[in-house]
């Protein structure tokens, strides 16, 4: 990613001067991790009793199925969320304007509700339904609601960012509308929009966190809060393990969503190849 | 004998053999015959037809009811009281199945019959007796407050005035404390070990909830806090809850409960758990709701 | 309906405490945020990487969990807020990336040009900045930033997790009390809706204010 330059190339002085205040940085840096250390250590965060529990496998297991857990909860709410999306934002393209009116009511409305106010509501309210559902269901629905009004959103502007002329060509081909939507420009909308559809799933994901006020669902913030319910001294402890554990599969899914932006503007920039009348050129000579 | 007696009293022999093997051996199996039966349709009948009795448990509360992070075992006072329901009603103590249960949703749980019962740390108030029953109690015990080692200040609740004290979201302590002490800070949280970090962090001056749960505490952490000397005036008792209308379940616990307390069945439940931190004498509870 | 007016003024006090924590987090994002834009552009690597990595963590850690951690992690290294303090700090750390990444391709559609003709000019590094690049800069991602600003809004709510007695902490604890979720929850949502609105409203009037500059 090209940054602006505000700054000439350095010359002698200018690099010296900059070696300085990379050493200066550096040792700022340095000193500052080394008085957080001495500080952890001090007060007994770093000693053996404070992660004695982290010794056991269990604990490991605990925390594994916990961060599974989270990762479940987040693909099965990123499928119907996206199936949610995907409907929304035919309604949101459609011509029948009370469809595109609710639709752009729902999607507004639930866009702006917190997704934990979204949590604390399917957990109260729907049991009273009789909706005998577990928290993962609690949280999956809360997760559609929320994500698929963002989706929706995100694939109308990508169906709106297409030519106009693919939706002309496939309705004069004889495609209905609903057909142009479903198979002309649905598809190329997800093509687009997938970086931004990669990040609503890191969204997503860091979102399955928040099940941890629900108590009924085992995911990962949780299970490092029983382990400090259980062992007293190791809450800290237990919080940051679940903290780099979120933080290695962000930052795995983010390389992803990098990934495929990549490859969408490779793809982008390729030129179809130029069709002659006259007989197939042997090599075109562009290439 | 005589030949023709020889056969026969072979049968009979075998079936008394096999039959007093069925019956004194330790198959945890659904078929082991319990020695009751109830009316048909009671909740005691359902749960022999069903093999098993489902409770509504805390898991993470220590001593109460809680999964050992390690092992995945239940272990807690309310875990053992839940045995001692499935031995006598199913023959085993293995028949049980535990379902989480969190202070928000253990009324819904019992309205809506997702459980037999709820034994979750469940104190008896009366707004929870307008929507549920409560059988036992079987146990009391006192509100009290954890504070750091090193704080003489605070040893009785009144001494809590103009400072801050933590309790848990929903805890029923959260209400005596602002009860008691309008002139005290109270700060929630949602679970217990965030308030323990937050009084050791001096963010709180004192912890507030069941004394058996703080004693948990302190005993993982002799060096950082005590118990202060005070307690609230009003001691909490813990019950089974059951759905409002059930009144012959709920007979059924207390008789079971005031054998269990009689027969030294509590008492054993009660030293595997909260007797590992509290030391000493109790008196079991007089079986009252 | 009269457990909703015994209830106004916490309601109230719920709305007044996640406007603070708006106001608070969208002003110190856009001061965090543009300090780690502008560092990004510095010659000094060490800088560079100090910011990038900064960007990485706190961009990739969950809010809650940050959250649960800055409340009870930090006081054992002896930084220690109020709980209403801690939570608009963490919103800042938390939202800043994003605006920080926002600015990073509002800073990317500023011409070349016109950086040259201010070196030419004989304007330094820093007033370049602030006088050429960070305005066209802001004006570019104004729709964006807004985004951030409304998602930031419902990221306000996990401040719950930590007592805070904003809207969404104190919706769920009358809706325990007074049994009765649906209305309770409703009316917080409506309350959400409204900030998203407003804030919707004010992006687009400062977008049309600032179209010309693009």
């Amino acid at each position: 990613m090209s940054t602006i330059s505000l700054f000439d190339p350095a010359g002698p002085r200018a690099k010296r001067r900059h070696l300085l205040l990379e050493i200066l940085t550096a040792l700022i840096v340095i000193a500052g991790a080394y008085l957080v250390f001495r500080v952890l250590y001090d007060k007994g965060e770093l000693s053996a009793a404070a992660w004695a529990p982290f010794a056991e496998p269990g604990l490991w297991a605990l925390l594994g199925q916990g961060l599974w857990n989270n990762i479940a909860a987040a693909a099965v709410g990123m499928v119907l969320s996206m199936i949610t999306g995907c409907l929304l934002a035919f309604g949101l393209v459609s011509t029948h304007a009370p469809l595109r009116r609710t639709c752009r009511v729902y999607t507004d409305v639930f866009s702006s509700i917190p997704l934990l106010l979204l949590l604390y509501f399917t957990s109260l309210v729907l049991p009273n339904y009789g909706l005998k559902l577990g928290d993962f269901w609690f949280l999956v629905i809360a997760l559609t609601l929320y994500s698929g009004a963002v989706i929706g959103d995100l694939l109308r502007s990508g169906i709106l960012a297409l030519p106009p002329g693919q939706a002309e060509a496939s309705l004069a081909l004889g495609f209905s509308h609903v057909g142009t939507l479903r198979l002309v420009l649905l598809p190329q909308a997800l093509r687009s929009m997938s970086p931004a559809l990669v990040s609503q799933l890191i969204i997503l994901f860091k979102g399955t966190a928040l099940a941890f006020v629900l108590g009924g669902y085992m995911e990962l913030l949780r299970s490092a809060t029983v382990i400090g319910q259980y062992y007293t001294r190791s809450l800290l402890q237990a919080q940051f393990v679940a903290a780099l554990g979120f933080l290695v599969v962000n930052i795995a899914l983010g390389a992803l969503a990098v990934a495929l932006e990549r490859r969408q503007n490779r793809l982008a920039a390729q030129e179809p190849l130029p069709v002659t009348a006259a007989e197939p050129a042997p090599v075109p000579a562009h290439r | 004998m005589k030949r023709e007696h020889f056969l026969p009293a072979l049968a009979i022999a075998g079936a008394l053999v096999l039959g007093t093997t069925a019956c004194g051996g330790s198959t945890p199996a659904a078929e082991t015959q319990p020695a009751r039966s109830f009316p048909a349709n009671s909740t005691m009948d359902k749960i022999q037809k069903r093999g098993k009795v489902i409770v509504g448990v805390k898991f993470d509360q220590p001593l109460f009811g809680v999964k050992n992070p390690i092992t995945g075992k239940m272990e807690g006072l309310d875990i053992e009281m839940a045995r001692i329901l499935a031995r006598d009603l199913t023959g085993s103590a293995e028949n049980v199945e535990f379902v989480e249960a969190v202070t928000k949703n253990r009324e819904a749980f019992l309205q809506q019959n997702k459980v037999d019962a709820v034994i979750a740390s469940y104190a008896v108030t009366d707004e929870r007796k307008k929507v549920v029953s409560f059988a036992g109690p079987y146990l009391e015990s006192n509100v009290a407050l954890l504070v750091r080692k090193d704080d003489s200040s605070v040893n009785k609740p009144e001494d809590l005035a103009g400072k801050t004290v933590c309790s848990t979201t929903g805890a029923r302590a959260a209400q005596l404390i602002g009860a008691a002490v309008p002139a005290a800070n109270v700060v929630l949280f949602s679970t217990y070990s965030e308030c323990a970090q937050a009084l050791k962090d001096k963010r709180v001056d004192a912890v507030t909830t069941t004394e058996a749960i703080l004693l948990g505490v302190q005993s993982q952490n002799p060096d950082a806090y005590r118990i202060a000397d005070g307690h609230l005036a009003d001691a909490e008792e813990f019950a089974i809850g059951v759905a409002k209308d059930d009144a012959a379940f709920h007979d059924y616990l207390d008789q079971l409960l005031t054998k269990a307390i009689a027969d030294g069945d509590w008492k054993k439940a009660y030293d595997a758990t909260i007797g590992q931190v509290k030391p000493g004498d109790v008196t079991p509870p007089k079986v009252t709701l | 309906m009269s457990f909703l007016l015994n209830h106004l003024g916490d309601f109230g006090q719920g709305v007044m405490e996640t406007l603070g924590l708006v106001l608070l987090g969208a002003a110190g994002s856009v001061l965090l945020g543009t300090l780690l834009a502008a560092l990004r552009t510095s010659p000094i690597r060490t800088a560079r990487a100090v910011s990038s990595a900064y960007v990485l963590i706190f961009r990739n850690v969950p809010l809650p969990v940050q959250m649960v951690l800055f409340v009870f992690g930090l006081p054992v290294l002896g930084i220690q807020y109020s709980l209403y303090a801690s939570a608009a700090i963490v919103l800042v750390l938390y939202t800043a990336p994003f605006v920080a990444e926002t600015l990073r391709a509002g800073l990317n559609t500023v011409d070349r040009g016109e950086l040259e003709a201010g070196r030419a000019l004989g304007f330094g590094p820093m007033a370049s900045l602030k006088l050429i690049v960070l305005p066209q800069a802001f004006a570019t991602v104004t729709r964006p930033l807004g985004n951030v600003f409304i998602t930031m809004v419902k990221n306000t709510s996990v401040a719950a997790l930590v007592g805070v007695s904003e809207l969404t902490f104190l919706s769920d604890k009358i809706a325990v009390d007074e049994a009765q979720p649906f209305i309770i929850f409703g009316g917080a949502a409506l309350c959400y809706l409204a900030i998203g609105l407003v804030i919707g409203r004010l992006v687009s009037a400062v977008d049309q204010k600032v179209a010309f500059s693009r």
